[in-house]
């Protein structure tokens, strides 16, 4: 996992190791899941991160000028999606319709939520209504995420 | 159109299914225990008739506690009743459930609130008190009428009535029936704190609750599923299931006046109305599973209600709370305290109430008090009374282990 690129970004914009989650292969698809997924992620980072305030703030600026590549989001995207849903690989390909891969309408709010509050970025509805392959969503997440 | 019950499942404090009931209501112990599920060290009241960690942990995951209760106890139903053979558009889905996704909704707005979060986008079809209907339908594939029936403590008691009324009408050949909750949450159990009823007694929790006992303290609350698949009498027979029961009849008041202060009349209503539709006499019952909860409220005025109802027979007659054993299950209260009096009935005896050390001059029946007690009775009916003042009695007819 190359996961510190984006792990940096994230951690920068709240202070927390916001991809804690994704280590933890147990996590319910559900509410309790999610809940108990968003609160650990949270609990981690703040003991997984000893740094004050003002550490954090300087290495806010030093994150947010990282570039983040479209393989590492694809990545990434490819862990999020698996969390939320139990699919494999194969079917998570750039020209894949999410509906083909047995992601339906409900499935894609739960993984935009997901990756709304991994990534730190916000959806706006019509660009999230437009998505309908996985490579959309990839170009959703790179378009959105403050890039070099 | 006579109504049997073909098959019951039940996950409540005593655990799993219809065996763990039957043994703890045969052993008259209490289900009542310290909480576990969640952390409930800053609360008053720390103690509840929880459902068993290994009785449901990790199953149906993905959703709200009260929906993965009523699947279990659905599952235990549907394999009880075997194939039904039914058309999926003839099988219908009422449960009743009195306050629904607890779970959900509390984690929500503790993360909105106290987090600064976000709510997930499941938040509200966990969280909808007909989510554990429409996860039965899903997973039995019940196209027929499905709707969730919300009276308070009385859900599950109206949903089992109207589930009746569905098969006397023609409406259904089989309805999945019952109840669910799962309030045990930080907030619900503050709210009930304020009210000012729990018994609160953390360092004895199977001694907290005891209905119609001098020194009763108050409810106890409890969380739990039981569900019912009725059928009509005749397609039963026809399709050779085994018939374990049937719902006899049913009746629902509302006292119209108070929200929190029970009425005997109103109380009283339903019973004699339950009688008056399954046909029976008050000398035909052989029991009645009260309500029972254990508040300085209910438990003379129930009395009062049967007094009225009943007449004479009342003093002939056994009741019983089986709260004292499994607490309070708010909307599930009805259909587990059926599921409870179907299972011991079956079996030749009566459940007890249990903590019954005290005689209180205001409640003078026959309250089957600390032991089970053998009987040979048949006929029973169950009371559930919700706040509002809303009142469900439900009859029926327990057929004998063979």
């Amino acid at each position: 996992m190359h996961d510190f690129v984006v792990a940096e970004i994230s951690r920068a914009r709240n202070g927390a190791g916001a991809f804690a989650r994704l280590d933890r292969q147990d996590a319910a698809l559900g509410a309790r899941g999610v809940f108990e997924a968003a609160e650990g992620e949270e609990e981690t980072g703040a003991e997984q991160d000893p740094r004050g305030i003002e550490e954090r703030e300087a290495a806010k600026h030093a994150a947010i000028i990282r570039i983040v590549t479209r393989g590492e989001i694809e990545e990434k995207l490819v862990a999020i999606v698996q969390q939320e849903k139990n699919i494999s690989q194969d079917l998570l390909r750039p020209e894949t319709p999410l509906a083909e891969a047995g992601i339906d309408s409900l499935d894609s709010l739960t993984i935009l939520f997901a990756i709304e509050e991994q990534f730190h970025i916000s959806i706006p509805d019509d660009r999230a209504r437009a998505i309908t392959t996985f490579g959309d969503l990839i170009d959703v997440v790179q378009d959105l995420l403050p890039a070099a | 159109m006579r109504v049997a019950i073909t098959g019951l499942g039940i996950v409540s404090p005593f655990g799993r299914g219809k065996t763990a009931a039957l043994e703890s209501l045969r052993n008259a112990r209490s289900g009542v225990k310290n909480i576990t599920s969640i952390d409930a060290s800053s609360l008053n009241c720390r103690i509840a008739g929880e459902v068993p960690a290994d009785a449901h942990e990790g199953e149906h995951k993905g959703h709200d506690r009260f929906t993965r209760f009523a699947l279990i106890a659905a599952e235990e139903a549907m394999q009880q009743s075997g194939d039904l053979g039914y058309d999926p558009e003839r099988v219908g889905v009422i449960l009743g459930t009195g306050l629904g996704g607890c779970e959900t909704l509390d984690a929500s707005y503790r993360r909105m609130y106290a987090e600064g979060g976000r709510i997930p986008p499941m938040g509200i079809p966990l969280s909808m008190y007909n989510a554990a209907g429409a996860a039965v339908s899903a997973k039995w594939n019940a196209k027929g009428a499905g709707y969730s029936v919300v009276s308070a403590c009385a859900s599950s008691a109206h949903a089992i009535g109207l589930a009746m009324q569905a098969i006397r009408a023609g409406q259904a050949d089989a309805v999945i029936t019952g109840g669910t909750d799962a309030p045990l949450t930080p907030g619900v159990i503050r709210g009930w704190e304020a009210l000012r009823v729990l018994a609160i007694d953390n360092e004895h929790p199977g001694e907290a609750c005891r209905p119609f006992s001098a020194d009763r303290r108050g409810l106890v609350l409890a969380e739990g599923a039981a569900v019912f698949v009725l059928e009509s009498f005749e397609r039963a027979q026809a399709r050779g299931a085994e018939i374990l029961g049937e719902i006899a009849g049913s009746a629902a008041t509302s006292d119209a006046g108070h929200i929190t202060d029970p009425d005997a009349g109103g109380a009283a209503r339903a019973i004699r109305l339950a009688m008056s539709d399954a046909r029976l006499n008050a000398e035909d019952l052989g029991y009645i599973n009260a309500h029972g909860t254990a508040t300085r409220a209910n438990d003379p005025t129930e009395t009062a209600a049967i007094k009225q109802a009943l007449g004479e027979a009342a003093r002939a007659t056994p009741v019983s709370s089986t709260k004292s054993l499994h607490g309070h299950a708010m909307g599930a209260s009805g259909a587990i305290e059926i599921a409870c009096s179907l299972l011991a009935l079956r079996d030749g005896f009566l459940p007890p109430t249990i903590n019954l050390t005290k005689p209180d001059p205001a409640c003078d029946l026959d309250y089957v008090p600390n032991e089970p007690r053998q009987t040979a009775a048949r006929i029973f009916l169950s009371s559930s009374f919700g706040f509002g003042g809303m009142n469900a009695v439900v009859a029926c007819a327990v057929f004998r282990v063979p």
